[in-house]
């Protein structure tokens, strides 16, 4: 089940009276639009849009910036109230989440009965929402998107699901990118894409192609959470209890920082994460020679579900969103005794909601990198940088993956000319050690390397290295020389002649 | 039976076999180019995500890699001379990145490269194999570059320096449906080059779309 609520980020902007109550308007995050009233819609402002182009669609309009505390603190009594019909609630944003309502259907009478109870519920806190009940989340936010009539409520059946979804066009898929390679080849709505066959869109389209034929046929699902073997979650305790904000926030950001560096040891990363507070007990009222016993401690807790892997950032955000949503709510009123964040779905099916998006093919190769520096040494794992050099090997380091860039030794910019060194192109294989080999001279010409004749040769290209360390400094020599197995860089130093790359 | 004059175009398309997942093995004495044949088959995957290089000789050169192409901000150097540490090593980037470039070191049993070639095709990846001193077992890949006769321009008696190399190149398996390409390659261009005398032979395109 789905429960959303439309451009929540402009509905809690407008309350706080900091967008006019009617006009066109709209709230920005991070330069891209998040919500737009209805007039500034019909002017084509769209969420996803740029700050600038919605700007430039409807100049009269009215922008704010989004502020996630808030929405979250908001859209909390909403949460609450739909948590007491159904429980573990999952929240995208706020104004959007999720919950598998397989459990409550039995109870409520039905499908459609459980729907129309989330529906009153929610509408307490937030008078626009919107529900939608279907089998998958993509389904069933889509029913919640477009349900007709008043109450906005749309309950999808086995049966009309497939009916309902194909007339969509494929542009509700969320990935323009796909979207417009499939309307290129004649494919413009859901239906279309679930008719082909899927083996056909595996080769035509690839892995985001997959994706998106499951989501026209609405085979996601929430994901089964899977738990990491080993507990790693944070937590901290509080004696005595918070009750300031700031450090609420601090701890938040520091919670945050051992649960990400825990996952990423294992080379894991969150999809969803569960925020859980405990109150602290009141403390025993004393009067008339009676002593209540303090008020038992509360437990809160919250789920929390993104569509990209959470990262130090992200959990930080979510964790002091929920505590100010908490203590807007009294929920907090002796503060907070202990903050805990539990990783919730470690595992990659977490993507099902969303398509191949560049966060989540990094978030892969970031994990094979960390698991195979696991099994072999942080050594196995790098990436390399260019710098400003001469020879075969001064042009690049290497930086083991998962560690910053240290940045080029100060005297090696890449921008600066180097003159005297080797030209392009650059040899692909450069020995680590470099092998002592037979060159014959004669006629002040190279004749044999090895023993085989030589066809062509280039060079000297010299260098004196060390030159200010007299104990260190040698004379070195570069020659090219090609012979019929290829071309070679050959260094000539009192040490005598060496092979130092190979141009494979 | 016809020919054409002239480049015919890319001798492969990296994207279209990433996308359908596929196995393709490079052989040639040192020298004759397989490295940088390696890194010119990364390079167009490396502009769309992560790739990766699996290193057994640890010599391989990023300012090569970095001219042939690849975005070196997408390409991982990964190092792994045994073959135990090698097949993990390969399996995990597998899940991980879209297109492999391995060289092979001696000693992988065949049962495990024939479990890494099924994965690497059900999860679409491109997997070029380099093997160091040895072959492949028969039927493991869909379709086997042999590179030989480098020959450079450039240098003379000591003077200029190298510039450019044509290289023969021999493409069968699967990927050709029966037939064999042969042409000239000048790396790290892809573009395959017809050479004397190959007037007669059947030449197609192959995994471009």
């Amino acid at each position: 089940m789905c429960v959303l609520v439309p451009d929540w980020p402009l509905e809690v902007a407008r309350r706080a009276a900091l967008l006019p109550p009617e006009g066109p308007a709209a709230v920005w995050y991070q330069g891209f639009v998040v919500a737009a009233s209805p007039e500034a819609r019909l002017e084509g402002v769209r969420v996803g849009q740029k700050r600038r182009e919605a700007e430039a669609l409807c100049p009269v309009m009215v922008m704010m910036e989004s502020d996630p505390g808030a929405e979250t603190a908001a859209f909390e009594s909403v949460a609450v109230a739909v948590e007491s019909l159904v429980p573990r609630l999952e929240i995208a944003e706020p104004g959007l989440a999720w919950v598998s309502a397989a459990g409550a259907l039995r109870y409520y009478g039905g499908a459609q009965a459980t729907a129309a109870a989330v529906y009153e519920a929610a509408r307490a806190g937030a008078p626009t929402v919107r529900v939608g009940l279907a089998r998958g989340p993509f389904a069933a936010r889509q029913a919640a998107l477009n349900a007709p009539g008043h109450p906005p409520v749309l309950v999808l059946e086995a049966a009309t699901e497939a009916g309902f979804l194909a007339p969509l066009p494929v542009t509700v898929l969320d990935d323009p990118f796909l979207a417009a390679s499939l309307r290129r080849v004649g494919i413009h709505t859901l239906g279309d894409l679930a008719a082909l066959p899927r083996p056909a869109v595996v080769a035509r389209f690839g892995g985001a192609g997959v994706r998106a034929h499951r989501l026209a046929h609405g085979d996601d699902r929430l994901p089964a959470p899977r738990v990491p073997s080993e507990d790693l979650s944070a937590e901290m305790a509080f004696e005595p209890p918070l009750t300031d904000t700031e450090a609420a926030a601090f701890a938040a950001r520091s919670l945050a920082a051992q649960l990400a560096t825990g996952l990423e040891s294992q080379g894991l990363s969150a999809f969803a994460v569960e925020v859980s507070g405990q109150t602290g007990g009141g403390p025993a009222p004393i009067g008339r020679g009676e002593l209540s016993p303090p008020d038992p401690p509360r437990h809160l807790r919250r789920t929390w579900r993104a569509l990209d892997p959470l990262d130090e950032r992200g959990l930080s955000d979510r964790a002091r969103w929920q505590v100010a949503a908490w203590a807007d709510a009294g929920l907090l009123p002796e503060g907070l005794a202990l903050l805990r964040l539990a990783p919730l779905d470690v595992s990659g099916t977490g993507r099902q909601l969303s398509l191949l998006s560049d966060a989540a093919a990094d978030a892969d190769a970031a994990r094979a990198y960390t698991r195979i520096q696991a099994l072999l040494g942080p050594d196995a794992v790098r990436r390399a940088v260019l710098q400003g050099g001469r020879g075969p090997d001064d042009r690049h380091r290497f930086i083991r993956h998962g560690e910053p860039d240290p940045g080029p030794p100060a005297e090696r910019p890449l921008d600066a000319p180097w003159p005297g060194g080797l030209p392009a192109p650059a040899p692909a294989l450069v020995l680590p050690r470099p092998q002592p080999v037979e060159v014959d001279w004669a006629g002040g010409a190279p004749r044999t390397l090895a023993g085989e004749e030589v066809e062509s040769w280039a060079g000297p290209w010299r260098r004196r290295e060390a030159w200010w360390d007299d104990a260190r400094a040698r004379d070195l020599e570069w020659w090219q020389l090609v012979t019929a197995t290829g071309a070679r860089l050959v260094a000539r130093s009192s040490d005598g002649w060496t092979v130092c790359a190979i141009y494979d | 039976m016809f020919a054409r004059v002239g480049p015919v175009g890319p001798l492969l398309s990296p994207i279209a076999l990433a996308e359908q997942g596929a196995l393709v093995e490079v052989t040639g004495p040192v020298g004759s180019g397989a490295t940088s044949l390696l890194l010119s088959l990364l390079a167009p995957v490396a502009k769309e995500g992560p790739v990766a290089y699996l290193d057994v000789r640890g010599a391989v050169s990023p300012v090569a890699a970095a001219e042939a192409g690849c975005s070196l901000e997408r390409l991982a150097f990964v190092s792994a001379p045994h073959p135990d540490g090698w097949a993990k090593a390969l399996a995990y980037l597998l899940d991980g990145v879209r297109a492999v470039a391995a060289e092979v070191p001696r000693g992988v049993p065949a049962a495990a490269l024939r479990a890494l070639a099924g994965r690497a095709r059900s999860r679409s990846r491109l997997v070029v194999l380099a093997p160091i001193g040895w072959q492949l077992p028969e039927g493991l890949v869909s379709g086997r570059l042999s590179l030989s006769a480098p020959r450079w321009a450039g240098p003379e008696e000591g003077r200029g320096h190298l510039d450019q190399r044509l290289v023969s190149v021999r493409l069968e398996g699967k990927l050709t449906r029966g037939g064999v390409i042969e042409g000239g390659l000048r790396p790290p261009s892809l573009a395959l080059i017809p050479q004397a005398g190959q007037e007669g032979r059947r030449l197609q395109v192959v995994g471009a779309q």
